[in-house]
C-alpha cells in the first residue's frame, strides 16, 4: 500500500505542471522534499507524536469525542494499520472535499499534508516503530472539554460571550426529535457586529445523539437570522475580516435543533461562542450567512409549475418571514431515489447582485455521496468551485480563506449537483431497498446547498475587490490555488 | 400505452471527467456507477401523465394490543393522470397473507403543493414479525416498483396518535404549538354503522348506496380527542383554542372511473365542540367502492397526526 501511495504521488507531478499552467490548482510543495526523507526510518516519537498532537488529540484524547485516545504511543500502537487506512482514505481527520478540484484554501482547515499521509502511512508500513523516546513531544495539556473552542486559534483568542441552551434529555431509542429550545443572549447593552461564532456540543456526549441544529438570532421585532446554520460535524462561522452580522440587545438564540436518540438517555447542552467587532468598529459588509438553494428545482418533482422562481437576493432578504434570506424554505422540490440505485439532481441560480462566497455548506441527508457547486461566469468562463463530499458525521461548513472566497458577478449563473448513492455500497443506508423522498427526517432525503454570502452594495465596490485579487495572485501565482480552472 | 422516448443531455459528465483524469482522484470518493437507463430518466420527472406511481414506506408504530402497523403511501409522477391498477398481478402484497389492503386508485399529484399522498393505507403485522419484510408490488408498463415495509429499522418509527417530537416542545413558551394541532382527531363516520376512529390505522363505515350519477351526500364528524387520550406531555385545558383541520377526500378503490367529491378538500377550525363536515360525492360507474377521508390536524410531511377513515359505498346502475 506504501507504494501505491508513493507512486501516485510521483504520477501527480505532470499533472501538477499542468495545472500551474492552468491557474495553479494543484500545489504540493512538500512532494519533492517527502521522496528524501522516507529514505531514514520514520518513528513514532519523532515524525509521527507531532502529527498527531497537532491534528488527531483535539477529538482523540479522553473526554473528547473520538472514540479512542490518541495521545500516548501505548495507546496509539494497536491502532496503527487502522489509523493508516483511514488517513490513506481521507476518512481522518474528517474534511470532506475533493482535494483535486476547486479551491483548497480554507480557515478551518484539518487535514493532513500529503507529506504527513505518507509518514504515518510508512511508519504503519514499518510496524508502527516506537524510536527514540527523547525525541517524544512534551505531551498536550488539554483543557476540559468545555474550555475548548476550535476557533480561538485562527481568532487568538476565546470567545467574548458563550450562550449555552437550556439541557434538553434525549431519552433512550425515542424517535427523531425537534425541541424548541431558546436562550437570552445577555451581556449586550449596545449593538455588536459578530466577527466569528463557534458551535459546539456542550458536552462530549452531546455530539452522540446531535444531527443537526439551525441556531438563529431572533430580534426584538420577532426577525430571525438563520445565518448560524450548523449541522453534526460542523464547527460554525468565520466572517471575512470586513464582514458580521449584528448583534443586539435583547435577541435571543433560537436553537432549533433535530436530535435523534441513542441507546442510553442523554442531557444534551449545545453552545455558541461569539467573537465580536470591537465597540464602534462595525465591518463594511453585512454577511448573509445562509442562503441557500436546491439541486432539485428543475430536474426535480413538483416543482414545474411553481411560480416562484427558486432565488435569493436583495428582494427577498429582510422581507417578511418564509420569503427572507432562505428560499429554500419558500419551496422545496421534491425527490426521488430509486432503490439500489444513484442519482443526480441538480439545481441552478442566476445571481442578481454581485457577491462573494465566505462559506459553503453541502446537505443531503443519509445517502447523499457529494455536492458540487459550480459556476458560468457572464463572460463564459465555467469553474468548479468544489466538490463537497458529503459525511452525515461531518456535514463541515467550509470556510474559505479571505483572499480565496470565491467572487461572482452579478450575472454568474451557480449550479449545484446533488450525488445519491443509495446502494448497500453506502455505509450510511439505512435500507437500500427503498425508495427515498423529500422530507425532514434523517431516513427521507433533502439536496440543499448552503452558502455564506456577502453581497456587495455596488459595482465599484465589486470591482475593488476583484482588483485586490488579481494584484494578489500577480504576486502569488506560482503558489496561489484559489480560482483557476479553465481559462 | 404509447411511451415517446425522451432524450436528455448528460451535463455533468464534463466534471466528473475533470476529476477522474487526475490519479489521486482515487482516494475521493469517485465511486464507478451503473449506467443510467431510459427508466432512471423517466423517474425524474413529473409529466402529466404516462408516468408510473411509486409505492413508498413511510414508516411503522406499535399497536396497543402488541402488533405493529405499517404504513404506506404514494408518489405518483402523474400531474394530471390518475391511475387505476386492480388488485392482482399488477398490485398485490407479499406476502400474500397481508394482501388486500392497498389501494386501486392513484390520485395524480396534488396541485397543492402537498406533493404526494403519504399513509393512505397500513398493514397491520403480528407482533412476532421479527425481521420479515412486507413488500407491496406495483406493476406500471411492464415495470415493477416495489417497496419494503418492516419495523427493524428505528429511524422508520412514525409516530401514530399524538406527535410526540412537536409535543416535546410544548414547554416552551414562544410559538409552542397549540395542544389539538399534535393529535388525530376522533372522526364519527355516519350513515350506516357510524364507526368512530382514531389514528392512521383507520376503519371502514358503510355500506351507503347511491345510484351512478346522482350525488352521495357523506358526512363525518370531528372531534379533538379526550383529555385521557392525550400525551402526557399535552395540556388539555386549552378553552377554546381553535385547531385547523384538514379534510381530504380520494377515490380509493373501485372500478375504473371518476368519483366527483363536491369539494376535494376542506379546511376548517376544531374548538372542544365536534364538527360536522359533509361533501357530496358522484359517480359515472356502478360498482363497489372504497372512499377514504384523510382528517388531518398536524402536516403530512411530519408524519403525524391524522385519522384514516374509509368509506364503503355501492353503486347502482
Ligand atoms: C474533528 C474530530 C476528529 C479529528 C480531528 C480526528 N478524528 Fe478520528 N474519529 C473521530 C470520530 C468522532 C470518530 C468515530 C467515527 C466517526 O464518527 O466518523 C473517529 C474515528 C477514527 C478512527 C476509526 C476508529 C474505529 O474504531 O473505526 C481512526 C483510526 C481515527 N479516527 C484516527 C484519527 C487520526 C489518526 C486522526 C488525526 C490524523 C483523527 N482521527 C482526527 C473524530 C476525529
Amino acid at each position: 500500500m506504501g507504494t501505491t501511495t508513493r507512486s501516485s504521488r510521483v504520477a501527480v507531478l505532470p499533472l501538477q505542471l499542468a495545472a500551474l499552467a492552468l491557474g495553479g490548482l494543484l500545489v504540493l510543495p512538500g512532494a519533492a522534499v517527502s521522496q528524501a526523507q522516507t529514505e531514514e526510518e520514520v518513528t513514532f516519537a519523532r515524525d509521527v507524536a507531532p502529527i498527531l498532537q497537532e491534528k488527531c488529540e483535539t477529538c482523540h484524547r479522553e473526554g473528547s469525542i473520538g472514540p479512542m485516545p490518541l495521545t500516548t504511543y501505548d495507546e496509539v500502537r494497536p491502532w496503527a494499520p487502522l489509523i493508516k487506512e483511514k488517513v490513506v482514505s481521507l476518512v481522518m481527520p474528517p474534511w470532506p472535499i475533493d482535494r483535486t478540484i476547486g479551491v483548497q484554501r480554507f480557515k478551518n482547515d484539518r487535514s493532513l499534508s500529503d507529506e504527513q499521509i505518507q509518514t504515518i502511512s510508512d511508519w504503519a508500513d514499518a510496524g508502527a516503530p516506537l524510536g527514540d523516546v527523547a525525541e517524544l513531544p512534551a505531551p498536550l495539556e488539554w483543557p476540559e472539554w468545555s474550555d475548548v473552542w476550535r476557533f480561538e486559534e485562527e481568532l487568538g483568542r476565546p470567545p467574548d460571550l458563550v450562550v449555552s441552551s437550556p439541557a434538553y434529555m434525549v431519552a433512550a431509542n425515542s424517535a427523531d426529535d425537534w425541541p424548541w429550545l431558546e436562550s437570552q443572549i445577555e451581556g449586550i447593552d449596545e449593538q455588536r457586529w459578530i466577527k466569528a461564532a463557534e458551535f459546539r456540543p456542550g458536552t462530549a456526549d452531546t455530539w452522540n445523539v446531535f444531527h443537526h441544529a439551525n441556531p438563529g438570532i431572533v430580534k426584538l421585532d420577532g426577525t430571525s437570522d438563520g445565518s448560524l446554520r450548523q449541522t453534526r460535524g460542523n464547527e460554525g462561522t468565520i466572517y471575512a475580516d470586513d464582514s458580521g452580522t449584528p448583534l443586539d440587545p435583547g435577541d435571543i438564540v433560537r436553537w432549533n435543533m433535530h436530535m435523534y436518540a441513542i441507546d442510553r438517555d442523554v442531557d444534551a447542552v449545545l453552545q455558541l461562542g461569539f467573537w465580536l467587532y470591537p465597540k464602534d468598529e462595525p465591518p463594511t459588509y453585512r454577511a448573509d450567512g445562509a442562503d441557500g438553494f436546491s439541486c432539485s428545482q428543475y430536474t426535480g418533482h413538483g416543482f414545474a409549475s411553481d411560480p416562484l422562481p427558486w432565488r435569493f437576493g436583495p428582494e427577498l432578504r429582510g422581507g417578511p418571514r418564509g420569503l427572507s434570506t432562505n428560499p429554500q424554505v419558500v419551496r422545496q422540490g421534491d425527490l426521488l431515489l430509486p432503490p439500489n440505485s444513484w442519482a443526480t439532481y441538480r439545481g441552478v441560480y442566476v445571481m442578481d447582485r454581485a457577491a462573494r462566497l465566505e462559506i459553503a455548506r453541502a446537505h443531503l441527508h443519509l445517502r447523499g455521496r457529494y455536492q458540487i457547486l459550480e459556476a458560468v461566469y457572464p463572460d463564459g468562463r465555467w469553474e468548479v468551485i468544489n466538490k463537497f463530499h458529503f459525511d452525515h458525521d461531518w456535514q463541515t461548513g467550509f470556510l474559505y480563506e479571505d483572499d480565496a472566497m470565491p467572487l461572482f458577478p452579478k450575472g454568474t449563473v451557480l449550479i449545484v449537483t446533488g450525488v445519491f448513492d443509495n446502494t448497500a455500497d453506502n455505509p450510511h443506508n439505512p435500507d437500500p431497498d427503498q425508495w427515498v423522498v423529500r422530507g425532514d427526517r434523517t431516513v427521507d432525503s433533502m439536496c440543499h446547498f448552503r452558502m455564506g454570502l456577502t453581497y456587495f452594495e455596488t459595482e465599484e465596490e465589486f470591482q475593488a475587490a476583484v482588483d485586490e485579487r488579481e494584484a494578489l495572485l500577480r504576486r502569488e501565482r506560482p503558489v496561489s490555488d484559489d480560482g483557476g480552472g479553465d481559462e | 400505452m404509447l411511451r415517446v422516448p425522451h432524450v436528455l443531455v448528460l451535463t455533468g459528465t464534463l466534471v466528473l471527467a475533470a476529476t477522474a483524469a487526475c490519479p489521486s482522484a482515487a482516494l475521493g470518493q469517485l465511486v464507478p456507477r451503473p449506467p443510467i437507463t431510459q427508466q432512471d430518466w423517466q423517474l425524474r420527472t413529473v409529466r402529466e401523465s404516462g408516468q408510473p406511481v411509486i409505492p413508498i414506506f413511510e414508516g411503522w408504530y406499535p399497536e396497543e394490543n402488541g402488533t405493529y402497523s405499517l404504513c404506506f403511501g404514494f408518489f405518483s409522477l402523474n400531474r394530471s393522470e390518475a391511475l387505476h391498477i386492480p388488485v392482482g398481478p399488477d398490485n398485490f402484497i407479499e406476502p400474500a397473507r397481508f394482501d388486500g389492503s392497498q389501494p386501486t386508485h392513484f390520485s395524480p399529484l396534488g396541485a397543492d403543493g402537498m406533493t404526494r399522498e403519504y399513509c393512505v393505507f397500513t398493514v397491520n403485522v403480528p407482533s412476532d414479525i421479527a425481521d420479515e419484510r412486507v413488500w407491496w408490488n406495483l406493476q406500471v408498463d411492464g415495470h415493477t416498483y416495489r417497496v419494503p415495509g418492516h419495523i427493524t429499522a428505528r429511524p422508520w418509527r412514525v409516530d401514530n396518535l399524538v406527535n410526540s417530537v412537536a409535543a416535546a416542545s410544548m414547554g416552551s413558551e414562544a410559538e409552542a404549538p397549540v395542544a389539538g394541532s399534535l393529535v388525530a382527531p376522533v372522526v364519527t363516520l355516519e350513515g350506516a354503522s357510524g364507526r368512530v376512529v382514531r389514528g392512521k390505522s383507520g376503519a371502514t363505515a358503510g355500506e351507503l348506496t347511491v345510484r351512478a350519477g346522482s350525488g352521495l351526500p357523506i358526512t363525518i364528524s370531528v372531534a379533538l380527542p379526550e383529555e385521557d387520550e392525550l400525551g402526557d406531555d399535552l395540556d388539555p385545558d386549552e378553552e377554546g383554542v381553535l385547531v385547523r383541520q384538514l379534510v381530504k377526500w380520494t377515490k380509493f378503490r373501485g372500478p375504473e372511473g371518476v368519483v366527483r367529491f363536491s369539494r376535494d378538500t376542506i379546511e376548517f377550525e376544531l374548538g372542544p365542540e365536534p364538527v360536522e363536515q359533509t361533501v357530496m360525492a358522484t359517480f359515472r360507474e356502478p360498482g363497489n367502492y372504497t372512499l377514504l377521508a384523510q382528517v388531518l390536524s398536524g402536516s403530512f410531511s411530519s408524519q403525524c397526526c391524522w385519522t384514516n377513515a374509509y368509506v364503503n359505498v355501492r353503486v347502482e346502475q
